[in-house]
């Protein structure tokens, strides 16, 4: 029951219910439901503080260790793959630099002068090849390949 | 006795959390129960509702600013926890087998006098047979004697909508009533 004055709505209300149901039966059900085993009140604070603390200690450390764990894999995973990212860019770089600065230039002049004489070979030699189909009327549409 | 607030202060700035609980529990905790067990008529039932009840307050009380009463707060989460746990046992069970849990409700101490016995059970039987939200407007009003815009608050609906509840609920045992 609470401090609060009876409004003569609630009057109402209760005399609504009490024509379906005695007021003696009502109250039977309150009074029902007010049975509590002995000495339950007294121990139910006692009992929901070892409650409180039996399920928030397990719960915390569970926690702290999943998130330690889940923070531990993260540090590891950023760890991990900046490393292989700048071996990454390290191997990319030496590469380049060897391509660039290594090469003698000696080396590097042969290398286009024989290209530049394969390719001179080469088509001297289709045109010779053309030339010679041409002069033996046994030129076809694949000769040139 | 000191009041709701004084010691929700005091869980708060942690001198004394267990203590400011504790006090509060035996406060409130009769109330509480026994506005669950209306609902879930069982003791069994009830008293694990209000466990969980229980450890809701203690975690949430932190990061309670007193904007409304505590009483208020605390009946809410009450209706909230029993709605949940009366759902759940629908689910598990298909539905709730009102017939058993009256046999096994009915105390005889109460009911010494078998016709008077009779009507217990056709009310805890009509009781049970109400939706949850009539069912709960009708406890707080008719026993808690509690205002609409209380009752609006704990159930999370407008007055209008209380008052249309407990109005339902007394139309709906009527007709319970009668098919017993």
């Amino acid at each position: 029951m609470n401090n609060e004055p009876i409004d003569s709505t609630l009057k109402e209300d209760k005399a609504m219910m009490e024509q379906l149901l005695s007021t003696e039966a009502l109250s039977q059900f309150d009074a029902a439901m007010h049975e509590v085993p002995a000495g339950y009140f007294e121990q139910f604070p006692e009992s929901i503080l070892l409650k409180i603390k039996a399920t928030a200690n397990p719960t915390s450390a569970k926690f702290f260790t999943i998130g330690r764990l889940s923070m531990a894999a993260a540090v590891l995973l950023i760890i991990a793959s900046t490393f292989i990212f700048v071996q990454k860019n390290k191997t990319d770089n030496q590469i380049a630099t060897i391509a660039i600065h290594e090469i003698p230039i000696s080396e590097m002049e042969a290398y286009v002068n024989n290209n530049e004489w394969i390719a001179d070979v080469d088509v001297q030699s289709e045109i010779n090849k053309i030339e010679t189909n041409f002069e033996t009327g046994s030129l076809s549409k694949d000769s040139i390949n | 006795m000191q009041s709701d607030q004084d010691i929700i202060i005091q869980f708060q700035s942690s001198i004394n959390k267990e203590q400011a609980f504790t006090q509060l529990v035996k406060k409130h905790q009769s109330k509480v129960y026994y506005q669950i067990k209306k609902m879930v008529i069982e003791h069994a039932d009830a008293d694990d509702i209000a466990q969980s009840v229980w450890i809701k307050i203690w975690n949430k009380l932190d990061g309670f600013k007193m904007e409304s009463e505590f009483s208020t707060w605390l009946f809410r989460i009450a209706y909230n926890e029993t709605v949940n746990f009366i759902n759940k046992q629908k689910k598990y069970d298909g539905h709730v087998n009102i017939d058993d849990q009256n046999q096994s409700n009915t105390s005889p101490s109460t009911t010494g006098d078998p016709h008077s016995a009779k009507i217990q059970i056709k009310l805890e039987h009509s009781i049970l047979q109400l939706p949850e939200k009539q069912r709960v407007v009708f406890m707080l009003r008719y026993y808690e004697e509690f205002n609409y815009e209380k009752i609006a608050s704990i159930t999370g609906t407008t007055v209008g909508g209380a008052k249309a509840n407990y109005h339902q609920a007394v139309k709906k045992m009527q007709e319970l009533l009668k098919q017993d």
